[in-house]
């Protein structure tokens, strides 16, 4: 168990920028997802922490030791890759005590613990077998157990999932974080999959392009987006952001389909905040609730698609340039009709801004004061 | 609905004689071209036992004749050097095969897996060496043995053939390295292996088919090389068995009965060396490492 900290870390290569200054720390026993799409930077962030790849410029510490220049064998780490690297030539039982064979453990204590490791993962019976002759569920579990054998300092885990068929991906998802949990590792993981990243990691950090877009919890990642760009990669279907303008005089943000009641000091604040008057309001798909009649924020389209998933409809709707969906109990989707104009209503706390420019996060002083100021005082 | 059942069944067995005779055809085309592949050799130990009187006989005889005489044999390794040449031979190629191998294979390695300036260009050397008539390198490589006192020594004749084969041993193994998923070795240096160590536990065990065949390749190439061989070797006692073979050709008669039962004797080493490594010829070694 170990803490894990990276300061400034870049990685070049001779063609492009993979990792530009990245800072990250990462507590003790905590699960740390890194997520992106793909060419972000993940892994080869991934890679640097493991010593297979050596960053350009920046310092790694693992522990209270400087890794830089620490081969990968000396820095106590264990992985797990997207194919699993089973060596072939070896049975299961030569692949899950492979790195203790090189350490000299004693023979007992190997037998001890691999009896443990093949208990815990349900390998026991198949010690004897080669990689060919598993599945890959199987193949996979051999992959944990050659990790959780060593007790290292950090897990690695690259995109471990990403060749499971979908049942077995769910299964092993929370096997993982059962084990985690139980052993205490502190564990770094790559995935592209934000559905992984919300349900196992207790930090996850968005990255794109080379660089961190946010550090959050997934609650705070989900909820308070950064940026424009986490707003979009985090949640299926993804927030919804609209271009709207400041009407300062009327007391509104208008736009395409979004008519906001707003209190002029908030108003004021998101202007000021703003690099320029137009700005994007976004809002979660389940935030929108149908409207009957009229409310202080609304948001106004026409359907052009409605997808049936049966415990929920997600409706897409479409104002001039505009588009965005909401998310509907089955029982409300009749009232949805494709080409009917519909009206939905959406908490005003639960609305966030954007800089039209920039994409980052517009923060207004505390906005549920204001607003609960706002609808004491409106007539 | 009977007649129904009937054309069924007539389809089936029209099916099953249409795959039958696909069969049969397969098998008899494979028959033939094995026989094209193996008649010189059956000629040539048939040759080697006929007695001498029936060699030239016309119509030939296909078959051994009823007083076939094994004699040619003994008279060979005690009136030729045939067995001294024979050790000579293995020598050479022996240790040709196994160091070409091992050199190559440190190359390979270093061309698969590293990058370095000029890596590119010396893989196109690896190629290069294999673009130059021998004949044209023999003159040049004389002048630098002789001066080097290397001439009529089978260590000499080792090294030139070495010259040939490393090149062709790195670039053959190289494409075996290739095939080895990198992430394998990635793991083994995470879990506590050094590079070198790495190597020697994972990526040569899985190339032993490529280690396998390039050692074969090197060893026949050197079994039956000649042009190097005769230049560079003087003294019969130090003849490689290709040389051996072509003195039997002499200026008034050329015993053949003797000259094919030597050949038949010389093919046997190959023969066995491919019998004993073929097991590692098979590929897939590699197969379930990686990936679902």
């Amino acid at each position: 168990m170990a803490t894990a900290l990276l300061e400034k870390v870049t990685k070049r290569f001779p063609d492009h920028l993979a990792v530009d200054q990245i800072d990250l720390n990462i507590a003790e026993g905590e699960f740390l997802v890194l997520v992106g799409p793909s060419g972000c930077g993940k892994s080869t962030t991934l890679r640097m922490i493991a010593g297979l790849e050596r960053a350009t410029s920046g310092n790694i510490w693992i522990g209270n030791e400087l890794v830089n220049l620490v081969s990968p064998r000396d820095r106590d780490i264990a992985m797990v890759f997207q194919n699993y690297a089973l060596y072939p030539h070896m049975t299961v039982l030569g692949n899950l005590s492979y790195a203790l064979r090189l350490r000299g453990v004693r023979l007992v204590e190997i037998e001890r613990r691999v009896k443990q490791a093949a208990a815990a993962l349900d390998l026991s019976e198949l010690l004897r077998r080669r990689p060919a002759q598993l599945s890959g569920g199987q193949r996979q579990r051999v992959a944990l157990g050659r990790a959780i054998i060593r007790q290292p300092k950090l897990f690695l885990m690259d995109e471990p999932l990403s060749n499971l068929d979908a049942k077995l991906r769910v299964q092993t998802r929370a096997e993982i974080t059962r084990l985690q949990r139980e052993i205490g590792v502190t564990t770094i993981y790559v995935t592209h999959d934000q559905t992984e990243a919300m349900t196992m990691g207790s930090q996850i950090v968005v990255m794109n392009e080379g660089r961190i877009q946010q550090v959050d919890a997934p609650r705070q990642l989900y909820h308070h987006p950064a940026n424009t760009f986490v707003a979009q990669f985090v949640g299926t279907p993804p927030m919804n952001l609209l271009n709207c303008h400041i009407d300062l005089d009327g007391g509104m943000l208008r736009g395409d389909g979004v008519r906001v009641s707003f209190p002029v000091p908030l108003l004021t604040a998101l202007a000021s905040a703003s690099t320029d008057r137009p700005l994007l309001v976004g809002f979660r798909p389940e935030d929108a609730a149908l409207l009957n009649g009229s409310s202080e924020c609304e948001f106004e389209g026409s359907v052009i698609a409605a997808e049936e998933l049966g415990h929920e409809t997600l409706v897409t709707l479409e104002n001039g340039e505009q588009r965005f969906i909401v998310r509907l109990a089955p029982a409300l989707a009749d009232r949805a009709q494709l080409g009917d104009r519909v009206l939905f209503a959406v908490d005003p706390e639960k609305l966030r801004f954007f800089d039209t420019q920039t994409g980052a996060a517009i923060s207004v002083f505390d906005i549920s004061d204001q607003l609960s100021h706002f609808r004491e005082t409106r007539p | 609905m009977r007649r129904r059942d009937e054309t069924l069944a007539v389809d089936q067995i029209v099916r099953r004689i249409s795959i039958a005779a696909g069969r049969l055809a397969l098998g008899g085309l494979i028959l033939l071209l094995c026989s094209v592949a193996i008649f010189p050799f059956y000629w040539m130990v048939v040759t080697s036992i006929r007695p001498s009187a029936q060699l030239f006989e016309f119509p030939p005889k296909l078959l051994p004749s009823a007083d076939s005489v094994f004699s040619p044999y003994v008279t060979l390794f005690e009136t030729s050097g045939l067995g001294r040449w024979l050790l000579n031979s293995a020598a050479v190629s022996l240790t040709t095969g196994l160091v070409a191998t091992f050199f190559g294979a440190m190359a390979a390695y270093a061309l698969s897996r590293f990058r370095f300036r000029g890596r590119r260009t010396s893989e196109m050397m690896l190629l290069l060496t294999q673009m130059f008539p021998a004949i044209l390198l023999a003159l040049p490589m004389y002048v630098v043995f002789a001066r080097l006192n290397l001439l009529d020594s089978l260590a000499g004749l080792t090294l030139a053939y070495l010259a040939f084969l490393i090149p062709v041993a790195a670039a053959l193994l190289k494409a075996f390295f290739d095939a080895i998923p990198v992430e394998l070795e990635e793991a083994s240096l995470i879990d506590g292996a050094s590079r070198l160590g790495t190597l020697f536990r994972i990526t040569l065990p899985l190339s032993l088919p490529g280690l396998a065949s390039t050692y074969m390749f090197c060893f026949i190439i050197s079994w039956d090389e000649f042009l190097f061989a005769r230049m560079f070797i003087r003294q019969p006692e130090n003849w490689t068995v290709s040389l051996g073979l072509a003195s039997f050709k002499g200026e008034f008669v050329t015993p053949w009965d003797q000259v094919m039962a030597a050949a038949a004797i010389v093919t046997l080493p190959a023969a066995l060396i491919f019998l004993a490594l073929q097991s590692y010829l098979v590929r897939g070694l590699t197969a379930g490492g990686v990936k679902g």
